[in-house]
């Protein structure tokens, strides 16, 4: 059978009894992610970078323990990544801050290019002055499109209290960002354009 | 669902139906397309902050040297053992008796090249105590009878 179709947690099992191309392959598969929850919460790329590490090296070496039919392995990726990110957060801050590298956008003109930059930075900072378990919620449930449902699990909470958690974060986000609903009365027809499709 | 629980799960949501789980949404379909005054207030302030977190979406992709840097900290320890003689004998697949055997020849083998070594340094030791003896100037005018005279005949 091919390497790549095998499933994460029989991959974990190989990397246990020490296969470093099932290693490459979880890194290929799941880096991404662990990186992006991390500059996300922390809003900091070196520090991100580091909790990625530290989140890889604890995989590996629970590999050796990993019994497969047990647990989810994103789900446990996923909520030792928010605990690093989670310890970070809560030790004193040393340095200065690191900025996230964007994607720069080459179709637009350097005028659009500054105010999406300026956008950006707007957003970032309203983020990180988000308290830290709505930055959690937000991050996995609207960044990264995860279920309600495994959201909660990998933040071992409730859905209820989750979804406590993504309401108080964006209704924070909207008065940090000046969202307000009657500034954004649209007329009807632009409003119903919502997208929906049953 | 009530325009109460509606507003509530669009807090949590946002505007855009595809990010609602797929048991509510079915539920709300006649509220996003309702035209309550607040309703449609609520909608577009969920949608303007889904479009400011829309554009935050896409992050640069991980750099070639960090996801090389969290494979190489995959632990030696976890690397495969080197095999150890009995197991590798093992998979000569051979029966358990002509492994047996194998193992008993050469213990056999072992004993006995070791037996025949030590005869040789006997003999080899014996040898050289006589020419020692027979280079000392006591003894070296003695016959060949005399070499052997045990005295057993006085």
């Amino acid at each position: 059978m091919q390497m790549q179709s095998l499933s994460d947690e029989v991959l974990v099992e190989k990397v246990g009894s020490g296969d470093r191309q099932a290693a490459s392959i979880l890194v290929r598969r799941h880096s991404q992610r662990v990186l992006n929850i991390s500059r996300r919460m922390l809003s900091n790329e070196a520090e991100a970078e580091d909790v990625t590490q530290d989140v890889f090296l604890k995989v590996w070496n629970a590999a050796a323990k990993w019994e497969v039919g047990k647990a989810k392995f994103t789900t446990w990726l996923h909520r030792v990544t928010v605990n690093a990110c989670l310890d970070r957060l809560r030790k004193p801050k040393m340095g200065n801050v690191d900025h996230i590298p964007e994607v720069v956008d080459e179709a637009a003109t350097p005028v659009e290019r500054l105010e999406a930059k300026s956008r950006s930075n707007i957003l970032k900072r309203a983020m990180t002055q988000l308290p830290e378990r709505q930055r959690a919620a937000l991050s996995l449930c609207y960044f990264e499109e995860i279920s309600n449902i495994e959201a909660a699990e990998i933040m071992e909470i409730s859905v209820d209290a989750l979804e406590s958690l993504l309401s108080r974060g964006r209704r924070k986000l909207k008065e940090m960002l000046n969202v307000d609903k009657e500034d954004l009365l649209v007329p009807n027809s632009q409003a119903k354009a919502t997208g929906f499709e049953g | 669902m009530n325009k109460e629980k509606f507003l509530n799960y669009l807090e949590v949501y946002g505007a855009d139906p595809k990010r609602w789980p797929d048991d509510i949404r079915a539920l709300a379909a006649d509220f996003f397309n309702s035209d309550d005054i607040e309703i449609v207030s609520a909608i577009s302030a969920e949608r303007a902050l889904d479009g400011m977190l829309d554009s935050e979406l896409e992050l640069a992709p991980i750099s070639v040297s960090l996801e090389a840097s969290l494979i190489d900290l995959v632990p030696s320890s976890n690397r495969p053992k080197k095999e150890k003689f009995s197991q590798r004998l093992g998979k000569l697949k051979a029966s358990k008796w002509s492994t047996a055997g194998l193992i008993g020849a050469a213990l056999m083998g072992g004993v006995g090249v070791g037996y025949a070594q030590a005869v040789e340094q006997a003999e080899l030791n014996a040898v050289h105590t006589m020419l020692t003896y027979a280079s000392t100037e006591e003894f070296s005018d003695l016959s060949d009878n005399e070499w052997f005279d045990t005295g057993e005949a006085e």
